[in-house]
This record gives structure tokens, sequence and C-alpha cells, in this order.
């Protein structure tokens, strides 16, 4: 059927200062700027990584450093994915929450 | 029901016919009736039948010089010429023209469809059209900007590309990523066809490195380069994917996992054969599985909301994976 009114009006008030589309956009799209993260990557691995990568370095034979300014928001399960091929340098949080992760899997 | 082609008998479809043949007549003078009815995709009879209808039509008060005048004679009598004659209609003189909201939405079905092209003939095509109708609507102030991205532009080229290497019957090159193994790979494959399932794009093809029929995903395929050797395989109708992706007769391992809430997704993303919701909100699943190492990606993604109930060797696989990571930040 089609929308119409329903209630009294006045029936009740919109307390005062109340943005709706602030509120909605602050639920459905949180405002979290993503920290920028490196990670260390295995040589010939981490192929979905590298594509957010602004900068790549070489460490050694096996190992190269990925500087990811804006990294998505799911790293910590993508970092995880590639196991033993990748090692989260920065930012602190993000290796904890992973070291955890991996803990959680051998209690 | 008649079975002419098109619903050329109701009256909405005769008045639509009316309605483009007048200013039609209009521009072209005099027409053929063979002609005009093979235009607009009715029998020769049910023209004749709409004209007889146009004949009483016209502006109010319905006096000889207020209807539109139809040449009837010649299109029924013996020694009638057949051409289709009408007067008295030059207010209907105004061609088909497309409202705002018609030529919008056109136009960006059209930009739609030229981002996914389907052959370079075809989006030439489009592109004829979309140049007229943007022409016909700049005036009418239509608010249309539909980008289509870079990317959009090369997996249309690369599409194409491998149509046409397709029907040509030659090898292709390409540079695919397999992100179940995180590797990316060159290969030779001789194309069978571009086949689609649930919006994905793939391309069959014999590949020469795994020495088998495989399917490509068309938005991992880095690069593709048409090659001017022909195919060294017989020509094949690429495989349907109706029943899936994977052919049953595959060698599929059946894996039971135990899912927490966080890992939930896993039964709406990927396709379980059986799901046995627990006491405590956790579920417990069969999963069919034909990479090892899909899974193995999987699992540790998920870690440690997923834990492997059966076959244990699957179990022990995940802890040792887990555990070279975790020496890692030792």
């Amino acid at each position: 059927g089609s929308a119409r009114l329903d209630g009294t009006p006045g029936s009740y008030e919109i307390p005062e200062g109340v943005d709706v589309r602030a509120i909605a956009h602050a639920t459905l799209r949180p405002d979290r700027p993503a920290e920028p993260a490196t990670l260390l990557v295995r040589r010939g691995a981490g192929h979905m990584l590298r594509r957010h990568a602004a900068q790549i370095e070489q460490v050694d034979a096996d190992w190269e450093r990925l500087h990811l300014p804006t990294p998505p928001a799911d790293l910590a399960d993508e970092v995880l994915g590639h196991g033993a091929d990748v090692i989260v340098e920065s930012p602190a949080t993000l290796r904890a929450s992973v070291i955890a992760r991996l803990q959680g899997v051998l209690a | 029901m008649k079975t002419s082609p098109a619903a050329s008998s109701g009256a909405k479809e005769q008045v639509a016919r009316l309605l483009t043949l007048v200013p039609f007549l209009h521009a072209r003078g005099g027409v053929r009736l063979d002609e005009a009815a093979a235009a607009l995709g009715v029998p020769e009879k049910q023209l004749v039948k709409d004209l007889r209808v146009l004949f009483m039509c016209g502006l109010p008060e319905g006096l000889p010089d207020d209807l539109i005048d139809v040449d009837l004679e010649a299109l029924t009598e013996q020694d009638g010429d057949r051409v289709i004659r009408i007067s008295n209609a030059d207010y209907l003189s105004r061609p088909l023209r497309l409202s705002t909201n018609e030529a919008t939405a056109l136009i960006v079905a059209l930009r739609a469809l030229r981002g996914g092209a389907i052959t370079e003939e075809a989006s030439e095509v489009v592109d004829r059209a979309l140049a007229k109708l943007e022409q016909a609507a700049a005036g009418a102030n239509v608010p249309v900007e539909v980008p289509i991205a870079p990317d959009e532009r090369a997996y249309a080229a690369r599409k194409a590309l491998l149509q046409r290497a397709v029907s040509e019957h030659r090898q292709v090159e390409l540079a695919y990523f397999v992100p179940a193994r995180d590797e990316e790979s060159t290969r030779t494959v001789d194309p069978r066809g571009v086949v689609a399932h649930q919006g994905v794009d793939y391309l069959d093809a014999y590949c020469h490195s795994a020495e088998a029929p495989r399917l490509f995903r068309l938005d991992r395929i880095r690069e593709a380069t048409l090659l001017d050797t022909p195919i060294a395989t017989e020509p094949t109708t690429p495989r349907s994917l109706a029943e899936g992706l994977f052919a049953a007769g595959e060698d599929l391992l059946t894996v039971t996992l135990h899912l927490q809430p966080q890992a939930r997704w896993v039964t709406e993303y990927y396709p379980v054969e059986d799901v046995r919701q627990q006491q405590d909100g956790s579920l417990e699943v069969d999963l069919r599985v034909a990479d090892r190492r899909w899974l193995r990606r999987l699992l540790l993604r998920l870690a440690p909301y997923a834990t492997v109930v059966a076959p244990v060797e699957l179990a022990a696989d995940l802890r040792d994976a887990a555990e070279a990571t975790l020496a890692l930040y030792a």
C-alpha cells in the first residue's frame, strides 16, 4: 500500500539538537581513519597486500617491507590468511591482535 | 491467440504503431505498404486494419476536414498502387521523442553496457547510439554522468580480446593471480569461451601448464596477450556453469568445521553441504573442499573462530601453520 500519515500531530517532540543524518552517518559508516601499517612480506607472496602498498622496500633475500598508508578495514584477517608469509611490524595494536588470534588457535 | 510476429492486435500496440506511422509517413511522403509493414513488424493485413482506424481519428468535431485522410483505395483496390498516403494529419508530424526520464534511463543503460561491452563491434554500435542520444538530450538538461572507471574499461577490453581469441581459435598468454595459493603465474591457454556464473565472468580454457581444462576468473587475469599461434586442442564449447563451479566428478574432500558467531559468514559466502546449529550459538558445518591450501588460508583468516572437527590431520595442519606464524613474532 502507499505511505500515509498516522497519529496526531505533535504526539511526540523531537529532542533539541538531534541530527538524524549525523547519527545515521556515524552508525552506518564509522568514521575511523585507517592507520598506516607496515608489514614484512616474503618475496613472491602477498599479492593482494602489495596492491595496497605505496612503497616496497627490500629487506633481505627473503623479505620485503610494505608500507600501506590506507590499509583495508579487514587487514588483520588478510594478514592472518597469509600465515607465515606476512609479519605485522606496526601498528602495535594490529600486531597484538594478530598474535592474540594465533595464540587462540593453539589454546 | 494468433502467433503473428509481436503482439500486434492489442489496442495499445495499435495506438503505438499509429503514432509511429504518421510522423514516419510525413517524413517520407508515401511509403509502400509492404515496406511499412516490415518496418513495424506486423502483417500487411494488420497495417491496413490500423489505417482503417486512423481514418476515423482526427480533431474534435469530427467533420470531414477534421479527420485524417487515408487513401484506402490505393491499398485495397485491385489496381491500387499499394502506397500509403495520408493527409490532414500535419499536427502529428513530430517524430517520437523521449522524455527526459526515458532518455536518461537509456543513456545510463547504454553506458553500463559499454562499460562491460561484449565485443568491439558491439561497443561501436553502442557508442553511436549513445552519441545520438546524448546530443538529443543535451538541450533537455539531462544530468547524466555515470563515470566508467578505467578498470572497467580495461576489463571490457580484456573480455573483448578473449572473445576474439575464442572465435579466431587463437592461443592466449595469461598472467593470472591465484589467491588460494597467493601466486601469480604466466600460462598459455586454448580459450573455449567466456562464461558467467553468479555475476562473475570466467574464461573456460585448456591450460597447457596444468595440461587440463581450467576456469579463469576474468577479474584475476592481470594481463592477456593474444598470440598468433592457433589452439592446439580441439575447439570445444565452453562448459555450462549452471550446476556450479565444481564439476560433480571432481575430487572433493568433505571437511567438518566448528564456527563461532564471528565466522558464521562462511555459510553465506561459500556453498556448504550441511549446517547444524549448536546450543551455544555456534555452528557445525560440512564444507566440500577442492584445495587444502585454500582451506588453510580461510581457517587462518578466521582464527581463532573456526576449528576443524574432521578430518583430524587438517586440524593439525592449522595448528602447525599458526605455530609457524607465531614463531616469527617471537
